[in-house]
């Protein structure tokens, strides 16, 4: 499990790339695979096996079972199985796999932990709120704030790194929402979970 | 940290701007693909076929703002759930095999 995350995040800090617009360039042409990638059932699969390593490590990391068990604890294994998935190739995915990374220094650090992920999704829909959005640069800049890591790309760009994200956030739905499915089928009942056919 | 990070985001600002003002043309090209792909993403916008070209645009990153938000609320409610389930029944060895099973 470590052997294989840990080479997961090689993977993705050797495929880093910074530049300026060649790189913003190229970055839009690649996506264009990905983006139908996340529409085929082999990356649902891959990405639902992902989740559940996470969600084992998230229950076997912390010794009590109900905060082991904890709803931010599962969201956040969720979006970094999704970071994973994508393979560190969109610059949404690396910036979820750093702030996991500062989460985990700041862990190793200090004691307590750091403040939950829902006060800062609060902060952010106040600032949203309190900007309302005029033209098209204004709601270009609060969808940058609604995807990981892109406040701060040209519109090009920030529109490839958008549909890649959107695509990726269905599959992630459809995935959750099928291994949801299996885990209330088999824990109320076994015998009707064996027997079960899984769905395309 | 924050004066770096503050002087890396001017940066960033910089160099984002002297991209978009150096290929306008291209970039409105590259933005008007890029928005077409992004509407036959979104099931609303899909309806709304029709309408003055700005209009659409703007009406597209709205659509967009609105969907992510959905699926980020989506992913937070199954994470309550399966964080219910993960709580109430102990998933077993068994049961793991079972999901592993199903999902292959």
């Amino acid at each position: 499990m470590p052997s294989s995350a840990s080479a997961d995040a090689e993977g993705a800090r050797s495929k880093r790339k910074r530049g300026s617009s060649a790189a913003c360039a190229s970055d839009g042409s690649d996506q264009q695979g990905p983006s139908s990638h996340w529409l085929t059932p082999r990356a649902q699969q891959a990405y639902s096996s992902k989740l559940l390593q996470a969600l084992r490590l998230v229950r076997g990391g912390t010794g009590t079972p109900t905060c082991s068990a904890s709803a931010p604890a599962v969201r956040d294994a969720a979006y970094r199985a999704l970071a994973v998935a994508a393979r560190g190739r969109s610059r949404w995915s690396r910036a979820i796999l750093a702030r996991s990374r500062r989460r985990r220094a700041l862990l190793r650090a200090r004691r307590p932990p750091p403040p939950t992920p829902r006060h800062r999704q609060r902060r952010h829909q106040q600032q949203q709120d309190e900007r309302p959005a005029g033209g098209l640069a204004g709601r270009a800049k609060v969808l940058a704030r609604l995807v990981p890591g892109c406040r701060s790309l040209s519109l090009p760009a920030l529109l490839a790194e958008v549909s890649d994200y959107v695509a990726a956030l269905e599959m992630q739905v459809r995935a959750m929402g099928q291994l949801t499915h299996d885990l209330a089928s088999s824990s109320s009942a076994p015998t009707t979970a064996s027997t079960m056919i899984a769905p395309p | 940290m924050s004066s770096g990070r503050r002087s890396s985001r001017t940066r960033r600002a910089g160099s984002s701007s002297l991209s978009s003002s150096t290929s306008r043309s291209i970039s409105e090209d590259q933005i008007s693909e890029l928005l077409s792909k992004l509407q036959a993403l979104l099931p609303e916008s899909q309806a709304r076929n029709g309408g003055a070209h700005r209009g659409s645009a703007a009406r597209v990153l709205q659509d967009t703002c609105s969907y992510i938000r959905s699926l980020h609320q989506e992913v937070d409610n199954l994470s309550e759930t399966l964080a219910e389930l993960l709580a109430s029944a102990d998933v077993t060895s068994d049961q793991a095999a079972v999901i592993r099973s199903l999902l292959m």
